[in-house]
């Protein structure tokens, strides 16, 4: 089924809307240098790839220029594309003009144009239908048109403004009757255009606008949402895009935004579907209203501190393995040690029920980031301590077979990432930061760094009797950390002086 | 879909724990799933109030040391202790589940203390709004029924904002019309703005019985003064409801019976005869149309 194209679209409305759009009139503004007229040919293009057949409007443009604007299209696709020029357009055929209101022969002209091209195609799928099979590279019953008109601005440096109007109003009837889709550019802004926009603001089922900004050598652009007929969306919604030096758009949202994973603005969580925006922050579907709600009743400053951020906070747990590198120890003995680990902490309760954590394999052992729980990493340490136990009640250190493991805990922000199988994982100082503390000890110990120990420490007093302050290390850089043990005799941890740190 | 309501009051006493679980028992009666969540979280009242001493609690949910199934108690047994009006027991598809906060004075003080850190603060909002998530996606609850704490508090708000429609229950005493002014001016106008509905729902209103002294023939000028104070009561109601455009959904007189039985359970199933019941059903219609 040919269908059309409106780049960026689905980022601003989900990609359910988008795809339930299928007629209708888009306004585009854009300052000048925004990229209308690339946007245009980038809906003219994919359009016309995806089986649909476009006229497009343009009142400053030579044949020339379309053509070198266009040229990358085939022969084939070129023969659904029709341009016309107002300007240019031969005004002989006016008398059989249905639109004589118009009361401008170029206009009228143009807009029998369109009805003629439409006719015209119209005709050979007619016959395409009558004499062959459907073709998937003919015109069909089912093609879509797509008008683009660029731009309304320059429309008005040529003709007069009514008449513009009543042109823009006639062709808003036909788009209607051939259930097409029209894009119409202006130049401007929405505050700028503001009187034509209430002169037309009923033809138009969207409004969006491209923003762009100089940010050093080069133009940030954004495509953004000013209004939609019947809701949906959000207006703060925003694509942003990139010009090539091809002139092909390139919207981050559709081409990296779900590699570049969006936080929560409310729960700060991963958002794995469509995310909803507001304010510019992007938003589990479902948590929007409930952050405005809270936005409300807490006030804006207080609720931004449950608001958005580019990194979230998390409790890490990392272990690896001690001596699995030991040459004496066969690679048989080494995979063994490295399944019972991961058997062995699969079914720790801490980790079932976490809700909410990224495992992230290191080879001897692995890096856990557990998002809502600080008290998660310790208890899973003391669970698989005591899982060890048991193992290890049944090997003995002389054949290899006994596992030791060492733990490291520490807090803190880390990014989201994709990996290279398209993952989510997680990567920042955080992690690295267990890493350096588990780095610190020896087997059996599970050591925590200072911020992670305190606030524990802070929030229940259990934490009094068995989380002990062994001291400052200094780490990798020179860095200095803080480190405590965590031990109870018999039960779990390690109550020695980690080696390096008596060194 | 599931129907999510809080009560919420101004001050404490105001009967939110009585009526949403009369309410709760009597939509799982009618063969509804309805949801109890006690988010009390500061003063819980429902583990007395059902005799039910949970292993695990809404505070161990948040703090992720359980999950929603271990937290969700199925309570519907229960209502099997009292049969219907017609003699006839409750409708065996309906479900009564309830979740307790923790009475533990050191859960309480957790909960409380880990609010004012802001990366717990965090973490814990969102187990709170998976909460609800996890309750409509794995339990298919008709309702789902918020005994919020009374007041401005953090989880009072989050109750507040997670709910489609808000219960403001209230005696009317002038310190609760006051607060109730408040609550609408400074909380309540933000959510109805964004679709959350809210009612008035009085309890303990002045009209049901005549105190026996005044029911004398004799005593016309004491029937007046409290006829008086009904209408009276009435005209501030109306006023009240203007004031803060909230209309009111239900009014509950005072039930002595009620109000002074320290044994009060599920008053609405075990008197299905007494008026109360009634007013409960009548809530629920008025919470169908919703």
């Amino acid at each position: 089924m040919p269908k059309l194209s409106i780049p960026g679209f689905s980022s601003l409305v989900g990609q359910a809307a988008t795809e339930k759009f299928d007629s209708g009139i888009i306004l585009l503004m854009s300052p000048p240098g925004g990229g209308k007229t690339l946007y245009c040919r980038q809906m003219i293009i994919e359009s016309l790839q995806n089986g649909s057949a476009c006229i497009y409007i343009n009142s400053s443009m030579t044949r020339k220029e379309y053509q070198n604007l266009f040229d990358t299209i085939t022969d084939e696709k070129i023969d659904k594309l029709k341009f016309l020029n107002p300007y240019l357009v031969s005004t002989s055929n006016k008398e059989s003009d249905p639109s004589a209101s118009i009361n401008e022969p170029k206009l009228s002209a143009t807009l029998q144009e369109v009805q003629n091209t439409i006719d015209q195609w119209s005709s050979v799928t007619n016959t395409n239908t009558e004499t062959t099979q459907e073709s998937t590279s003919s015109l069909n019953d089912h093609t879509k048109y797509a008008i683009v008109l660029d731009s309304l601005t320059h429309m008005f440096t040529l003709f007069e403004e009514d008449k513009v109007l009543k042109f823009v109003n006639a062709l808003s009837f036909l788009i209607k009757e051939l259930e097409a889709t029209a894009l119409i550019t202006m130049s401007g802004t929405q505050s700028s255009n503001g009187a034509i926009l209430n002169k037309l603001s009923s033809i138009f089922d969207i409004v969006i606008e491209i923003e762009a900004q100089e940010d050093s050598d080069k133009i940030k652009r954004k495509l953004k949402l000013v209004s939609i007929k019947g809701g949906g969306g959000s207006k703060s919604a925003s694509a942003p895009f990139n010009i090539e030096e091809d002139g092909k758009l390139k919207f981050e949202s559709e081409a990296s935004a779900k590699s570049k994973l969006s936080i929560c603005g409310l729960c700060k969580a991963p958002i794995l579907e469509e995310p909803e925006y507001y304010l510019d922050m992007p938003f589990h579907h479902n948590h929007v209203s409930i952050y405005m709600k809270l936005a409300g009743a807490f006030g804006q400053a207080r609720v931004s501190d449950v608001g958005p951020s580019g990194v979230i906070d998390a409790a890490f747990f990392f272990v690896d393995v001690v001596g699995l590198s030991d040459p004496a120890l066969s690679v048989r003995r080494q995979i063994e040690k490295i399944e019972a680990l991961n058997d062995m902490i699969g079914h720790c309760d801490t980790f079932k029920k976490a809700s909410d954590k990224r495992v992230l394999p290191t080879g001897d052992g692995m890096a856990i980031g557990f998002m809502l729980s600080p008290e998660s990493p310790l208890q899973l340490g003391i669970d698989l301590h005591q899982a060890l136990k048991k193992y290890n009640s049944h090997t003995n250190k002389q054949d290899g077979s006994f596992l030791d493991v060492r733990i490291g805990l520490a807090s803190g922000s880390v990014f989201i990432v994709n990996d290279v199988n398209s993952n989510q994982n997680i990567w920042g100082p955080g992690i690295i930061f267990a890493r350096r503390v588990m780095d610190v000890g020896d087997g059996g110990h599970i050591l925590l760094a200072g911020p992670l120990a305190e606030s524990l420490l802070a929030l229940d007093d259990k934490y009094r009797s068995f989380v002990n302050l062994l001291g400052d290390f200094q780490v990798k850089h020179g860095q200095i950390i803080k480190i405590y043990s965590a031990y109870s005799p018999n039960e779990f941890g390690n109550s020695a002086i980690p080696g390096r740190f008596k060194s | 879909m599931t129907k999510c309501i809080a009560f919420h009051s101004y001050k404490g006493g105001t009967g939110k724990s009585t009526i949403s679980s009369n309410l709760s028992a009597t939509l799982a009666r009618k063969g509804l799933t309805a949801v109890l969540l006690d988010l009390d979280v500061y003063a819980p009242s429902l583990q007395d109030y059902f005799q039910w001493q949970p292993q695990k609690s809404i505070n161990d949910y948040l703090f992720e040391n359980a999950t929603v199934e271990e937290v969700i108690h199925d309570l519907s047994p229960v209502l099997n202790k009292f049969p219907s009006n017609n003699g006839e027991q409750s409708d065996s598809k309906g479900k009564l589940l309830v979740a307790f906060s923790s009475t533990s004075k050191d859960e309480i003080y957790k909960l409380d203390g880990a609010v004012r850190q802001e990366g717990s603060k965090i973490q814990l909002l969102r187990k709170f709004l998976m909460l609800r998530e996890e309750i409509v996606s794995k339990y298919n609850a008709d309702f789902i029924i918020i005994d919020t704490s009374p007041g401005i508090r953090y989880w009072s708000i989050n109750s507040l904002a997670i709910a489609d429609t808000i219960l403001l229950s209230l005696k009317l005493d002038g310190i609760d019309l006051k607060g109730t002014r408040l609550l609408a001016k400074e909380i309540y106008d933000s959510l109805t703005k964004l679709g959350t509905k809210s009612y008035l729902l009085l309890n303990r209103a002045a009209g049901y019985c005549l105190p026996p002294n005044l029911s004398g023939e004799n005593n016309s000028s004491n029937q007046e003064l409290y006829k008086t104070t009904v209408d009276n009561q009435s005209t501030v109601i109306s006023k009240l409801s203007a004031d803060i455009s909230m209309d009111t959904i239900l009014s509950i007189p005072c039930y002595c019976d009620i109000q002074f039985d320290s044994n009060e359970f599920l008053t609405a199933l075990r008197y299905p005869d007494h008026p109360f019941a009634g007013k409960i059903d009548a809530l629920i219609e008025q919470l169908k149309k919703i």
